[in-house]
């Protein structure tokens, strides 16, 4: 265990496609929340103690809404309950909301990496997906945070968005590039249920980008990211090199992870977990002091496998044929064989060096892969 | 009695398939059924039943109670074929007409529709009696605002969904009913679909050569709708004997991959995954494309799309 995950369900406004656990901050119980938040921690961690976390990450919701009275509570609590010494330690923000008194907070309790949701530096894209900030308040917040010592940032970036074409992607992506930021996340907009961008679709009224148009996309980003020297780890993921997110290799390695607040997930001694998520709720199983778990199953080992798989080959690197035998004590090959065969018969998957991946064409078919890994 | 074939998706199942039949066959003993097979589904059952409806009760019986996803080929009446040989066959499975060249003649089941209707709607009935290759008989006004509509028309053209479509043009107010009248020559030919340059012939249907372009392009344009990019792109081609009438294309399928770990909640990523298989797992591997059951209906569902 050498993780954990805090969730921060505040927003001050909802994004048009955001599927996750959120509220609007006005009204809400934030410092009944934090208190809750921290005591989670502490039950959790008598229960299954650990010596060290490498990583803490905390997100939203947004978190960076918080007042700085907060963070500081917030971010004290988890240094005092969480073992921490000098692992990543990401914060994600929202562009226009850190001060400078927020930033040295962070700073100060050993925030080492901040995650922005930039998403577009086309302002009208970005009113049409519900953001409120604009491309100057990016720059500012950068500028921000980069004199407050931050030099490990990331920023989000969507892609196959409603009216977005390639040629206003290429121009976002070589804003995002100027930049020259150590770490690029590039998500193609999905459609959830329950988000608003849902419902205008059931209406009709939402006009998106066809699958060519998007996988373009996608082959434009690949090709500009290793172009600026940040390479591909992950489908969605770019750095340079020594700058991969440590935390969600902790997922995609299929390692397991602490979560903590409303509505989050977490994967402890082979349990899969998930809270409750209205924060009322939380708050009320933590004050009775019990652990707010809404749902949990445990993992067999078939299942431990297929995930070890479809998370692994998430990654450019894959998932090594050696590690894979030390974990579970058995042959990739002979578990996954036909699955892998015709995955490389069908050049979506190849061995390489002892090591399965993804080809460059399996990164655009990633699901054709994955789903042949599950037993159903 | 219309007859259509019924496979297992699961190709293995073809034993469970015939005990189910068997089952039914004991409480239901218009139900016939013999084994056919075709080149693109496997082993199935070629299956006669009394009307639609009994065919739709006996498929969801099937899928229901002996949880066996099934194909079923769209419904086709018994043509009666006249051989240059002299000889004469009935072909109740499109895919077994034989080669134009050795066709005398064919002949098909009629019926004469009797259709009640207020006479606001009497054109609506003559449009689609005639789309519907239908003869026109008689008209009788039976008071004054009643009208008997009479016409012949082909049992295949009213066999799928034509009364739907009756009531959908009269607004409700139309009854319908039938009785069969014998055999009719007709000028019909065999309409072959062609998915990735290979034949399948479990998407053959007759169809009277008058109409045989237009619905060629009509199901081409049907059947990408339906069947789900591949990994390739898949051209789907109407043919009449060695004649293309009609093209359309499936593109490749350009990306699939979900884009996001959801806070590490892995749990709905699987589901997610899950989902996609199980929908993969109800299509039929037809040589390398996957398709999807409604497939093989869409050739009879054509005309919803069909602009007047």
């Amino acid at each position: 265990m050498k993780a954990a995950y805090i969730h921060i369900p505040f927003c001050e406004h909802i994004c048009f496609y955001c599927d996750f656990n959120k509220v609007f901050l006005k009204g809400q119980p934030v410092d009944e929340y934090i208190e809750a938040l921290l005591r989670e921690m502490k039950i959790q961690l008598e229960i299954t103690p650990v010596k060290e976390l490498e990583t803490i990450f905390v997100g939203g919701g947004t978190p960076t809404v918080l007042d700085e009275n907060q963070l500081d509570r917030l971010c004290n609590g988890i240094r005092s309950i969480l073992p921490f010494q000098n692992g990543e330690f990401t914060f994600e923000a929202n562009p226009g909301d850190l001060s400078d008194e927020k930033l040295s907070i962070l700073h100060e309790y050993g925030v080492n990496r901040l995650s922005f949701g930039v998403q577009s530096f086309n302002n009208e894209l970005l009113k049409k997906i519900g953001r409120t900030h604009t491309s100057d308040d990016v720059f500012e917040t950068l500028n921000k945070a980069r004199n407050a010592g931050f030099e490990n940032i990331s920023i989000d970036l969507m892609y196959a968005l409603p009216g977005q074409t390639e040629n206003d992607f290429r121009s976002t992506l070589k804003t995002a590039l100027d930049l020259d930021l150590p770490h690029y996340s590039s998500y193609s907009l999905i459609v959830e249920p329950k988000t608003i961008f849902y419902n205008l679709m059931r209406k009709g009224k939402l006009h998106l980008p066809s699958e060519d148009v998007e996988a373009r996309m996608y082959d434009i980003l690949m090709t500009e990211m290793e172009k600026h020297g940040l390479h591909q780890y992950e489908i969605s993921n770019f750095a340079k090199p020594g700058y991969e997110s440590k935390h969600n290799l902790v997922y995609w390695d299929n390692e397991e992870y602490f979560g903590f607040g409303a509505g989050a997930h977490s994967y402890v001694e082979q349990v899969r977990k998930s809270n409750f998520g209205p924060v009322k709720k939380y708050i009320h199983h933590l004050d009775k002091e019990e652990l707010p778990i809404f749902e949990q199953y445990k993992l067999t080992k078939q299942e431990m496998m297929e995930e070890e798989m479809f998370l692994g080959l998430r990654k450019n690197n894959g998932v090594s044929l050696s590690l894979f035998k030390e974990k579970y004590e058995e042959n990739v090959l002979n578990v996954f064989g036909d699955a892998i065969s015709e995955m490389v018969e069908r050049k979506l998957l190849e061995i390489v060096d002892n090591r399965i991946k993804l080809t460059k064409e399996g990164r655009f078919l990633g699901n054709e892969v994955f789903q042949s890994f599950l037993l159903l | 009695m219309v007859y259509c074939g019924l496979y297992p998706i699961d190709s293995a199942r073809f034993n469970d398939l015939r005990e189910a039949l068997e089952k039914l066959e004991l409480n239901d003993s218009s139900l016939q059924f013999e084994p056919e097979t075709s080149q693109a589904l496997g082993f199935g059952f070629r299956c006669g039943f009394l009307g639609l409806l009994h065919m739709e009760i006996i498929q969801e019986r099937i899928e229901r109670e002996f949880k066996i996803d099934l194909i079923t080929t769209a419904p086709s009446v018994i043509y009666t074929v006249y051989l240059t040989d002299g000889t004469e066959i009935k072909v109740d499975n499109p895919s077994n007409m034989p080669d134009p060249q050795k066709i005398d003649r064919v002949e098909e089941p009629y019926v004469k529709a009797s259709i009640m209707v207020p006479n606001d709607y009497v054109g609506a009935v003559m449009e689609l009696s005639q789309a519907k290759r239908g003869n026109f008989i008689d008209m009788q006004y039976l008071d004054d605002i009643r009208v008997n509509v009479i016409y012949e028309i082909p049992l295949s053209e009213i066999v799928y969904d034509f009364f739907d479509q009756l009531k959908s043009s009269t607004k409700g107010y139309a009854s319908f009913d039938y009785e069969l009248i014998g055999y009719k020559p007709s000028k019909l030919v065999k309409m072959d679909i062609l998915l990735n340059a290979e034949k399948v012939d479990a998407l053959s249907f007759i169809v009277h050569k008058d109409f045989a372009y237009e619905r060629g392009k009509v199901i081409v344009e049907k059947l990408k709708e339906i069947i789900p990019r591949q990994q390739f792109e898949v051209p789907v081609q109407a043919a009449v004997g060695q004649k293309i009438v009609a093209r359309s294309t499936i593109k490749a399928m350009r990306k699939n991959v979900l884009a996001k770990c959801y806070g590490g909640d892995i749990s709905r990523k699987r589901k997610l995954l899950e989902k996609q298989k199980e929908g993969k797992k109800r299509m039929k591997q037809v040589g390398s494309v996957e398709v999807p059951q409604e497939a093989f209906m869409a050739i009879l569902k054509m005309d919803d799309n069909n602009p007047k």
